[in-house]
């Protein structure tokens, strides 16, 4: 703040002097002189009144017109809207509250790199993508250098996906210069040295960010308590994604307590751990995106089976091509289950949806398969020095919530153990340790004698830890030919590898281009909150499969269907929280269309409390998730998480019809 | 009352000798006659017309002096009245401009005023 006030940096134009002020302080000033100089004539043409009151009484009027401005400088809302009388002492004032400009918001958007091969890639940082003449580079959270990883690399940051022969791509938030225009689908220019990089394309609209921000942006800023925009509040967490994305339509934080909030389990200390999801909704029309993948053949399950594994979160089915549409090229009538499961080590249930905790998996019943690749075992192979031996029966299904089709195996046998069986009562079991040589998974595998009396051969016990990595697949064991000695087994050390019954698929669905973006920014340390888990997804989807508007025309008037059904589209599928669905807007949008209101509105929607229908619990419990069917648009009491604060509509152009009525 | 006396014909203010009761208002009625009406942009019923009807050569005659003046000192009493306290006794309650004469480039004219007591006081100048 200055050191010393200067009221002559606000004092008005004399000619913008209200005169009734003047004479109200002249009457002031009359009669504080009146009460030491009675006598005194301060009338109009006295000599003291025109020489002295007077001007007095004008320059009064003038320090008091410069105090309420200098006041209003000091008030936030005058602030914001606009009206600024002394523009460096505003940005000081704000500043002191901790609304300083930041420069700029650069312009934000997703990109999508396209590759021939399926390998790994390493990227310069330093890399310039260029759209229409601007410069847009990678953020520093990506790493020095840029790794993208083959096809299927767990645990890794950027990994190729396939979406079709010799078509493989990844997306990348980027960032350039404040008040870039760049268009979804435009095809950039880059400096990027890969050959097999065959496009760079925009995903979504670009966000053009902010432009330097003047004293009414940091005002309204500082007026929404953005100086508290961290993570840490519903408030400032809103706030904070508002600062870094400021075009984004639609952003809601459900915390600890909240009905939409299921991630909120109490510690060993029965405290509620601080948990924030953040919902984010970039825009009213979310963008469609596909990819081909390779499912597994489940004799079990009679269908084909694998992780739908997604560069970022979906958003919501293509609807277009059916609900969840999996399917091989040319057939549509797959039928498909899908299931979720979450990867938060201490949530177990729906309330990771939509977000990057959440992996589906899919159940794909087809019988005219496309790239069908039939089942492989190879030889096993000893790596100890004994006589033990072993063989692979069946054929392996891999999993719903695995895209691994094909596996290379160690087996090493780590000691004994008295296992319960049904059948055999307490036997001697030969535990072995099982390691995927590619994706390291690991699990364990208990061998089970044949008969207790003389048992000439150890079968793998079918159960959930097995099917993690030998689904379908039966593992026999000799500790010596036509024996099995369990104890005999320790150290011993197979590999072997196979695949299961392959097909390739292509799967359809929308995504909101800018989560990633969001997440990019949200997995930044310095941006990240002590002791609050901070989550971010997509909104829940209200799919809105029937709006009929019945309304009234008088005659003689047109009716702007055209503009009606635009200004609706817009309108519903840009309701975040706070705002819910109202009629009277729609009536409103109806009489400014030519109509005279509307006489019903009827409509139905599904919430989808996750893309899948079925949840996978840790210990392999499933769960149906319901879908419920509102005809008023507003969640019920549930327990899936779904309320108001973390919902979104979405209204297909053509959903919506009129039934005009003229009188 | 009182105020500072203004010397009309050297044009100066007089600090030695000041106006006492009736006779500051006699003279804010004077200064009020020779004020241009809308010159105090805080009182723009403040002064009359007299001076600008002499410079505009709307004064072609004593009768149309006479009658510039008359209209002068109803604006003045008018004006005056709504700025003087109605609890004073030495408030002005009647000014009349009389006897307008053109005496060349001057106009004398003869002036009295009434106050609120009874007390007259009748000053002849030129303006």
């Amino acid at each position: 703040m200055a050191d010393k006030i200067s009221l002559s940096d606000y004092m008005p134009s004399p000619s913008t002097i209200d005169t009734a002020r003047i004479v109200q302080n002249r009457e002031v000033g009359r009669i504080f002189l009146k009460s030491f100089w009675p006598e005194l004539d301060t009338r109009p043409n006295s000599v003291f009144g025109d020489t002295m009151l007077t001007p007095w009484a004008t320059l009064m009027a003038a320090l008091e017109i410069a105090h309420e401005r200098r006041e209003s400088d000091l008030n936030l809302t005058n602030l914001a809207s606009g009206i600024v009388y002394n523009n460096d002492f505003a940005l000081k004032f704000l500043a002191s509250l901790g609304a300083t400009s930041r420069g700029t918001v650069d312009t934000t958007g997703v990109i999508r790199m396209m590759f021939t091969s399926n390998k790994q890639y390493v990227i310069d940082p330093a890399s310039i993508i260029t759209f229409n003449g601007d410069n847009y580079s990678f953020s520093t959270d990506e790493g020095d250098p840029i790794v993208i990883q083959p096809v299927g690399t767990a645990d890794a940051r950027r990994v190729l996906t396939r979406i079709g022969e010799s078509q493989y791509v990844t997306y990348f938030p980027v960032s350039g210069t404040p008040g870039g225009t760049v268009a979804d689908g435009t095809e950039a220019t880059h400096n990027i040295s890969q050959s097999e990089l065959t496009s760079v394309v925009a995903v979504g609209d670009f966000d053009s960010g902010l432009l330097e921000e003047d004293v009414p942006a940091l005002a309204r800023k500082a007026n929404q308590v953005f100086y508290s925009a961290s993570l840490t509040t519903r408030g400032g967490a809103i706030n904070f994604v508002r600062q870094q994305f400021p075009a984004i339509p639609g952003v809601s934080a459900v915390i600890t307590g909240d009905t939409e909030m299921l991630r909120d389990m109490t510690n060993p200390m029965g405290i509620r751990e601080g948990k924030l999801d953040l919902f984010v909704k970039s825009r009213t029309a979310y963008s469609p995106s596909e990819q081909v993948i390779t499912l597994t053949l489940d004799t079990e399950l009679d269908g084909w089976v694998g992780k739908l594994s997604f560069p970022q979160p979906p958003a919501f089915y293509d609807l277009n091509l059916g609900i969840f549409k999996v399917t091989n090229f040319d057939n549509e009538g797959s039928v498909n289950t899908v299931y979720a499961k979450s990867e938060d080590p201490r949530v177990d249930n729906v309330g990771v949806s939509f977000s990057n905790l959440e992996t589906l998996g899919v159940l794909v019943q087809d019988t005219s398969p496309q790239n069908f690749q039939n089942h492989i075992i190879s030889s096993i192979t000893n790596a100890s020095n004994n006589s033990a031996s072993m063989s692979v029966e069946g054929v392996y299904a891999s999993s719903v919530f695995s895209n691994v089709y094909e596996r290379s195996v160690s087996l090493t046998f780590q000691k004994i153990e008295i296992v319960e069986d049904e059948t055999l009562g307490s036997v001697l079991a030969a535990v072995a340790l099982a390691v995927d040589l590619n994706t390291l998974e690991t699990t364990t595998v208990y061998f089970l004698p044949d008969n207790t009396s003389t048992p000439t051969i150890g079968q793998s016990r079918k159960d959930f830890e097995f099917d993690k990595l030998f689904r379908g697949l039966t593992l026999k064991i000799n500790s010596a030919p036509g024996d099995f000695v369990a104890g005999d087994l320790i150290g011993t050390k197979f590999t072997f590898s196979f695949r299961g019954q392959t097909a390739e698929f292509s799967v359809n669905f929308l995504i909101d281009p800018v989560m990633t973006s969001v997440e990019g920014k949200l997995s930044d340390p310095e941006n990240r909150p002590a002791g609050i888990d901070v989550l971010t997804r997509s909104f829940i989807p209200c799919y809105i499969n029937q709006f009929i508007i019945n309304c009234r025309v008088p005659s003689g008037t047109t009716l702007d269907f055209e503009t009606a059904q635009s200004d609706i589209f817009q309108y519903v599928n840009g309701i975040t929280y706070p705002a819910v669905f109202e009629e009277s807007v729609i009536g409103t949008i109806m009489i400014a269309a030519g109509a005279s209101g509307i006489t019903s509105l009827v409509k139905s929607g599904t919430f989808y409390p996750s893309l899948a229908s079925v949840f996978v619990a840790k210990d392999g419990t499933e769960t149906i998730i319901p879908r419920e069917v509102s005809t008023s648009l507003v969640p019920s009491v549930n327990d899936f998480g779904v309320g108001a604060k973390n919902v979104s509509y979405i209204l297909d152009l053509g959903t919506i019809t009129f039934n005009a009525t003229t009188f | 009352m009182r105020g500072v006396r203004i010397n009309f014909n050297a044009g100066s203010f007089d600090f030695t000798s000041p106006t006492r009761d009736f006779e500051t208002s006699v003279q804010n009625a004077l200064v009020n006659v020779s004020t241009d009406q809308g010159s105090d942009p805080i009182y723009p019923d403040r002064g009359t017309n007299l001076l600008l009807d002499g410079v505009s050569g709307r004064l072609i005659n004593n009768t149309w002096a006479n009658h510039s003046a008359n209209f002068a000192a109803v604006q003045t009493l008018v004006f005056c009245q709504s700025v003087d306290d109605p609890a004073d006794s030495h408030r002005l309650s009647n000014f009349t401009l009389s006897q307008a004469q053109i005496v060349g480039q001057k106009l004398t004219l003869s002036s009295q005023a009434v106050a609120a007591d009874g007390q007259r006081a009748g000053i002849i100048t030129e303006v």
